[in-house]
């Protein structure tokens, strides 16, 4: 267990601590300076809108540790529970975000939001952006509409290495050494309940006293989860009772990873207006290749959940 | 709340003490929608200081668009990375706790190493739906005074 802690694989939430991993890249330059960077999401209030934002190249390495995001309001895109977004590197293409039927995540996944207790989220890994390399946004909205509101990447400006360029390896601190680029963000987003489509709009439903098994898609590497956020808990405002929706989680490949009993929601993920917008596992868990996450919900509520969605998020193992 | 990483120690180790610096600023919004005001600069100190966070005496409300573009002078970084003709200034929320929630300071992923006499530029756009007038904006500094060897060289 201490060698497995030592490797990096244990949660640090609270405050500005970088991981094992984001401290090895760091230590390879004599100058690390605050990085800030803001992507507005461009959208404009159309339904079913998608938009792009490409940042510009940036002449230093950078870590992305955290995520604020400052977006619209109740009836504008809920504080961002409403706005979805991925992201990928123009380098590697990969996603952060799983494809599936969402296929994105809700903002609030990414980031703290504006008008809540905690407004960093930290990601589940640091992100290492090479210099020159620009990063994709895509938001979009799917149930709802939204105009305007930013998303702002917090990290560290590397500056001069102490050897020629960027490291390609690092040594973990439990001796390891492994590729930079290896441990990455992770998000895979589900709808609750029924899929449903409204005049062309993909929805979600909840239904009262109903009972679903989901699943998160599969991956093609090993994926260690750390917290499961969720945007429901309030919606446009109002209250959604999130005690009467109750959680149990199984590895369907791992029959020894299961919940015997169902749990309250606030026990089991955050929510954005929370001080954990994140509710981290006690250690992250490793969901092998193939493997995929069983979400069973029970609707105990006497109405209806609309557009409700549970995003689990972790550390992506797999090099590129 | 605060961390201390490798390249924080790495700098602490270079004096024999640090001494606790609180440094306010007024920023002189005059409550004018989307105004932005000459920028204000920290207050300059004697020593080499290391800067932890950041604390602004505004609302959530005033805060939603409220923005800030960061510049350090000696040694000059610029700590916003957006590059383009009109660059997008960052939310005031990102940077700064505010004094009216449960994280009235937040806390730098990185302290951000300050030579002496050297100065923070902070440049602000005030909110356009709940403008600001006054504004404070507060640094959590370390001084790192009785330098060894002439103390922390950033490289430049």
């Amino acid at each position: 267990m201490q060698t497995e802690l030592n490797s990096g694989n244990y949660i640090n939430y609270w405050g500005p601590e970088l991981t094992p991993y984001a401290r090895a890249i760091a230590e390879h330059y004599s100058q690390q300076v605050p990085y800030y960077l803001t992507v507005p999401t461009k959208l404009t209030g159309t339904a079913r809108e998608d938009r792009v934002s490409v940042t510009d190249p940036y002449q230093y390495d950078s870590l992305i540790v955290g995520c604020h995001i400052a977006m619209g309001s109740g009836a504008n895109g809920d504080n961002g529970q409403q706005i979805f977004l991925q992201v990928e590197d123009l380098r590697t293409g990969l996603l952060w975000s799983t494809p599936g039927q969402v296929g994105t995540s809700p903002c609030t996944a990414y980031g703290g939001s504006r008008a809540a207790a905690m407004p960093i989220l930290k990601l589940p890994e640091a992100f290492f952006l090479p210099a020159h390399v620009r990063l994709k946004h895509t938001f979009s909205v799917i149930s709802s509409t939204a105009t305007g509101g930013f998303l702002t990447w917090i990290g560290v400006q590397l500056i001069n290495p102490f050897q020629e360029g960027a490291p390609k390896t690092v040594q973990m601190p439990d001796g390891s050494t492994i590729r930079v680029g290896t441990r990455m963000p992770w998000l895979s987003t589900i709808g609750l309940g029924t899929e449903i489509s409204v005049i062309g709009s993909l929805r979600y439903v909840l239904g009262a006293g109903n009972i679903y098994t989901q699943y998160t898609p599969p991956m093609d590497c090993d994926v260690e989860i750390h917290d499961i956020e969720a945007n429901w808990f309030t919606q446009n405002g109002s209250d959604k009772l999130p005690d009467n929706v109750l959680f149990s989680i199984a590895d369907k490949g791992e029959p020894r990873m299961w919940q015997p009993s169902r749990s309250p929601a606030p026990a089991v993920m955050g929510d954005s207006t929370k001080a954990y917008p994140s509710m981290p596992f006690t250690k992250p868990y490793r969901l092998k290749k193939g493997h995929r996450l069983q979400i069973t919900t029970q609707n105990t509520d006497s109405g209806d959940i609309n557009d409700a969605y549970i995003t689990v998020r972790g550390v992506r193992l797999c090099d590129f | 709340m605060y961390f201390f990483n490798p390249f924080t120690i790495r700098i602490l180790e270079r004096y024999g003490n640090w001494l606790e610096l609180v440094d306010s600023v007024p920023i002189g919004f005059t409550g004018v929608a989307g105004e932005v005001p000459a920028p204000v600069v920290s207050n300059e100190v004697d020593s080499d200081s290391l800067i932890f966070g950041f604390s602004i005496n505004i609302t959530v409300a005033q805060a939603a668009d409220s923005l800030i573009r960061i510049k350090s002078i000696s040694p000059q970084y610029n700590w916003m990375a957006n590059t383009q003709a009109s660059p997008q200034d960052t939310p005031i929320g990102a940077i700064c706790g505010l004094s009216s929630q449960v994280m009235p300071i937040l806390p730098l992923v990185m302290p951000f190493f300050l030579l002496a006499n050297g100065k923070l530029e902070m440049r602000f756009t005030n909110s356009t739906a709940s403008p600001i007038t006054g504004g404070i904006i507060t640094l959590r500094r370390l001084k790192l005074v009785l330098p060894i060897n002439g103390g922390f060289n950033p490289g430049f």
